[in-house]
């Protein structure tokens, strides 16, 4: 199967996976719902629904609507609690062939060291520090937006667990550059990013805003630019595996981000679209991969980032 | 759930605005219940980009069909396709209308386009021994649809139009109230089935709930996924004792439910 060519592997620092293409938190649900169209063994990682510490209603519908070039959401983290999670959720997972990855979220510092600590002993490979909700009120994204509690909330959460640690980064902020030098100051392993734009759409009908929430996040095709030039910017400061996603609807997508810097991919949006889109990503890079002489996807892994700065030097050095 | 990539058979207008949609399936029409939903994807660039869903309105063969009212751009994409045409359609999804076949006689009430499921299971209920009464509203004459198969799979069909141009003159809900002070109602032998607009079926609801017989409704809501995943088509449920959480997934506990699991609020609430 060619999910599992060993060209496929990504093999750096912390992050050991079969192949470089992941589900991103929130659109694969708990791994198992979409399994007769999008089984979990074609996928290197699978990052399942965001956890809180309690149970959580979500907000109020309409929560999703399509605009141009993406949707917006406002689901309001509804999920059952990360109790639930460990018992029910995570234990059917155990049969795929694929690292299992928890997204968790916090209003208060705290609560991911409580969850942190609770997926200890469970089959959950890496963690995925979520500090890019727009849809969580207080912590959420405010976190994601401060380095000073990037670093701290980081820092705790190693401190109460040996599983492998991401950071999802959100891409409002002013200087991501920042956010991940906290981030790795305190001993974060890996960084994903990015998640969803603040967004908001208003029913000219009805004069009135089309989420329940009001506002929600923007993510679909319409981000994928703003995602990779993200990516371009946090490899400048770091040699962390990273996971890019934002808008992939394909296999080219896929490889423009790993071009861009990144280790491995996520898929989000487009599973609504076409839930098969793993395998096909897979096939495309290893059909990319023969086309274009590469060899592993470590390769391609910041491929245009090394030569663009390369070619930068030489140049700064014939003028001198 | 099967993504297929089907063939277009037919497209047929039916009127200005509604046309049936046959496509050649083999792996999902064997599967299709009445109640089920397909989700067809719409593939004209980044213009649409979720999948549209749709109810089986029929099923003949490895052929299956839905009818369908061109509201937007993508049940307009949809219209204009042509026989031979690929469609990229995942489905059966969801659960359908659930077993009815202890009841002696079911009461369906179809407004406008809710016709389409409804109409599935009518023609599928022949094979039980059960009375049908087919309650179909439309705005006008011109709106009612399949007028001839209606008559022919049901035990009685009373046809209503807000103008009075065809059948009983007024609201489906209004005429199926006075229908059934006319006969006598039984929580073991009755069932009420409805889908279509949200004012119309709060009534039903309403209205069998007062008189204890079993309801089941077809609701819709915003889906992104379809397919359990994303939460976006959830419906406030209306015990959180008995169902173990604020909302359901329409996708995947639905889109038929027994109106008793709703919480009313959702039938007034924007979608
Ligand atoms: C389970 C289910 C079964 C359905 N069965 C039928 C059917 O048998 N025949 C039929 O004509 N219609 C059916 N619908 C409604 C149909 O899905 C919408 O009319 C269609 O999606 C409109 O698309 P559009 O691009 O033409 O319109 P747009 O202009 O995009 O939208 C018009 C309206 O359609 C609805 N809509 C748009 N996108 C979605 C979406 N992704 N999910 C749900 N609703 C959406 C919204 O209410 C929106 O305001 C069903 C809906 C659901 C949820
Ligand atoms: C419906 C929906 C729910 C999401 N839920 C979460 C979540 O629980 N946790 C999280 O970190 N990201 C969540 N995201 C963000 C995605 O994981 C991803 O970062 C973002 O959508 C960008 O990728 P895309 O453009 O491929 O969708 C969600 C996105 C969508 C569309
Ligand atoms: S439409 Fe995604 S969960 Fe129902």
């Amino acid at each position: 199967m060619y999910n599992n060519d060993s060209r496929l592997q990504v093999n750096k620092g912390k992050l050991r996976l079969k192949n470089p293409v992941l589900s991103a938190s929130g659109t694969f649900g708990y791994g198992k719902e979409l399994e007769s169209v999008a089984n979990p063994d074609f996928y290197g990682a699978i990052a399942l629904k965001g956890i809180t510490v309690n149970s959580r209603a979500g907000n109020t519908p309409p929560r999703l609507v399509e605009v141009a070039g993406g949707i917006i959401n406002a689901i309001g983290l509804q999920n059952d609690g990360v109790k639930d999670f460990v018992k029910n959720k995570v234990l059917p997972l155990k049969k795929y062939d694929t690292a299992i990855v928890a997204n968790i979220n916090g209003i208060k510092e705290d609560d991911y060291c409580v969850i942190a600590e609770q997926l200890e002993g469970t089959p959950i490979d890496y963690i995925e520090i979520n500090v890019s909700c727009p849809n969580l009120e207080g912590g959420g994204v405010e976190f994601g937006k401060n380095a000073r509690s990037i670093g701290s909330i980081v820092k705790k959460v190693k401190e109460r667990t040996s599983i492998p640690l991401m950071l999802k980064l959100t891409p409002q902020v002013t200087d991501i550059t920042e956010m991940v030098r906290a981030a790795e100051d305190n001993g974060i392993d890996i960084v994903t990013l990015i998640n969803t734009y603040p967004a908001m759409a208003i029913d000219i009908n009805t004069r009135k805003p089309v989420l329940g929430n009001v506002v929600g996040g923007f993510s679909g095709p319409g981000v994928k630019p703003m995602a990779i030039r993200l990516i371009w910017e946090v490899k400048k400061v770091t040699n962390l595996p990273i996971i890019g996603m934002g808008g992939i609807c394909g296999w080219q997508d896929a490889i423009e981000f790993m071009l861009a810097g990144a280790d491995a991919v996520a898929v989000g949006t487009w599973h609504f679209i076409d839930p098969s889109i793993a395998q096909k990503i897979n096939q495309g890079i290893l059909d990319y991969m023969n086309i274009h002489g590469f060899k592993s996807v470590s390769e391609i892994a910041g491929y245009t980032w090394r030569h663009h700065h390369e070619s930068k030097k030489n140049r700064h050095n014939c003028c001198t | 759930m099967i993504v297929s990539q089907s063939s277009v058979v037919s497209v047929t207008s039916l009127s200005a605005d509604y046309f049936v949609i046959a496509f050649d399936a083999p792996q999902i029409a064997p599967l299709c219940k009445p109640g089920h939903f397909l989700n067809f994807r719409i593939e004209n660039n980044y213009d649409i980009l979720l999948r549209r869903p749709m109810a089986v309105f029929d099923v003949d063969g490895s052929i299956v069909k839905s009818l369908i009212k061109v509201v937007g751009k993508g049940t307009r994409w949809l219209s204009q396709r042509r026989v031979g045409d690929q469609l990229n359609v995942i489905g059966p999804l969801g659960n359908g209308f659930f077993d009815a076949q202890n009841a002696r006689r079911i009461f369906i009430v179809a407004g406008g386009v809710g016709l389409a499921p409804l109409y599935f299971y009518l023609k599928k209920a022949r094979s039980f021994s059960v009375e049908t009464i087919f309650f179909y509203g439309a705005r006008t004459a011109n709106h009612l649809l399949f007028i001839d198969d209606l008559q022919e799979f049901s035990t009685q069909c009373v046809f209503i139009t807000e103008d009075g141009s065809f059948g009983e003159k007024g609201l489906s809900t209004d005429i199926l109230e006075s229908y059934c002070e006319k006969v006598n109602l039984s929580a073991q032998n009755d069932i009420v089935m409805s889908c279509g607009p949200n004012p119309m079926l709060f009534r039903v609801a309403q209205f069998a709930e007062s008189k204890q017989i079993p309801c089941q409704v077809s609701l819709e809501s915003y889906m992104g996924c379809g397919g359990g995943v994303c939460l976006s088509c959830v419906i406030p449920a209306r015990s959180y004792e008995q169902d173990g959480q604020a909302f359901f997934k329409l996708c995947t506990d639905g889109p038929v439910i027994d109106s008793r699991r709703i919480d009313m609020k959702f039938f007034t609430m924007a979608h």
